[in-house]
């Protein structure tokens, strides 16, 4: 799920949606290492990694594929501090991988660390929940929602850019349907894990600078 | 120390990553389509396929010249597959777009395309041979060679080579273990970059405090 180097760069709106792309992805990635600790650095660039490695790795599914992104994991315990993780991960996708480019990094990071933020502003008091089955499903709905904004956003960016998508969109959109839960299954195991045996890890803060 | 134990949770991480990575990253592919195309009998064939070579139906592809001009549009069949017939003899960019954003490049060289092409206006890539006064290698010569009874016994051998061809070319797009292993190498150095600049930062903060 990334828009690839010079698609969108042939038309005006494409052009002003890369702009707001870069736009976005600046101010997220200076309020992330504003509020970037020395403590949390590790972190940062372990969820960094993960986003890379994972994201790599393609899920055949029927005849298009799949990867799995971990945005709603990435905003569970990085906060802010998603936007610089992702822009790390998905500037090296583009060195190695070819997967977007310079035009094109923007907007693929602010489509991929806005819903990391959305997820982290909506569940990560709710992670916190007593009980431990509360934990998991929030985390589940955590990163489904995460995965399913990535998708919308990635189609509003290309719909708003005059790209004619609308077939393929629906085909997209169900892919990522199929492979919300997996999300959600993973976030989940992975958040009640930590809140087991690290639970200051999911402790990232929301507006208080340090 | 929790920086410590971040440390030794990031190093376990990197382990599991790898292991992830080391599991499937053979599979991996750089872009998520590809498009190839050779010259046969005068017209340009391709193919779009996705990873694992996939063909994709009903993807668009331009044909442009190295100034950006529309050569030629096509539309793939159900196998992945299109023809163009070239109209110029100039590098022809073939851009594959199967719409939400993913889009494919190929350029087949203008020495591939037949000599008895116009030679592409004011860029003629490579001097024009057309009737030059060589005498073995005029293309009618070559031609005629391409149709003697010698072609006719190397005639899979066209065949074999445009395999080759294909098959390199998903290689070269291929994304290799060490491609991800290296690139969690990189996030690693940088996270080594911040604690040095954080830590100057924090040394800095507490100095004062020393002095007192």
């Amino acid at each position: 799920m990334h828009i690839a180097e010079g698609a969108l760069s042939g038309s005006a709106a494409g052009v002003a949606v890369l702009g707001a792309g870069w736009a976005a992805t600046a101010l997220g990635t200076a309020i992330g290492l504003r509020r970037l600790d020395y403590e949390r650095v590790p972190q940062v660039a372990l969820l960094s990694s993960a986003f890379f490695a994972i994201s790599l790795i393609p899920i055949p599914l029927g005849v298009t594929s799949v990867h799995l992104v971990l945005c709603g994991l990435v905003g569970l315990v990085l906060g802010w501090a998603a936007f610089p993780a992702l822009l790390v991960a998905l500037f090296l996708q583009a060195l190695i991988a070819g997967a977007g480019g310079p035009t094109t990094l923007g907007l693929n990071t602010a489509v991929m660390a806005a819903p990391a933020i959305a997820v982290y502003a909506i569940f990560h008091r709710a992670v916190h929940a007593r009980s431990e089955t509360a934990t998991f499903l929030f985390a589940f709905a955590a990163g489904a929602l995460g995965v399913l904004l990535g998708a919308v956003l990635n189609a509003a960016a290309l719909a708003l850019s005059g790209k004619e998508f609308q077939v393929v969109a629906g085909a997209a959109l169900a892919a990522h349907l199929v492979i919300a839960p997996f999300e959600g299954l993973i976030t989940a195991v992975a958040v009640v894990f930590l809140r087991k045996v690290r639970p200051e890890l999911l402790d990232a803060p929301l507006l208080a600078t340090h | 120390m929790p920086a410590a134990r971040s440390i030794r949770n990031l190093l376990r991480l990197a382990a599991v990553a790898a292991g992830v990575g080391l599991f499937a990253g053979s599979g991996a592919q750089a872009h998520s389509i590809s498009v190839f195309a050779y010259v046969e009998d005068g017209a340009i064939h391709g193919e779009v396929f996705a990873r694992g070579g996939t063909p994709i139906a009903g993807a668009t592809i331009t044909a442009l010249d190295p100034d950006g001009a529309k050569l030629g549009e096509t539309t793939a069949d159900a196998e992945g597959r299109f023809t163009l017939t070239p109209t110029r003899r100039c590098p022809w960019r073939l851009v594959a777009d199967a719409g939400e954003g993913h889009r494919a490049e190929y350029t087949v060289p203008s020495d591939e395309l037949p000599a008895s092409l116009p030679g592409g206006g004011e860029q003629p890539p490579e001097p024009a041979v057309p009737e030059a006064p060589q005498p073995a290698a005029t293309p009618a010569a070559a031609d005629g060679a391409r149709k003697g009874p010698a072609f006719d016994a190397l005639g899979g051998l066209d065949k074999q080579v445009i395999g080759l061809r294909r098959d390199l070319e998903q290689l070269r797009q291929e994304l290799r273990f060490q491609d991800i292993v290296g690139g969690i190498g990189y996030i690693l150095g940088l996270m080594g970059v911040s604690f040095y600049f954080l830590g100057v930062r924090r040394r800095e903060r507490s100095l004062p405090k020393a002095d007192a």
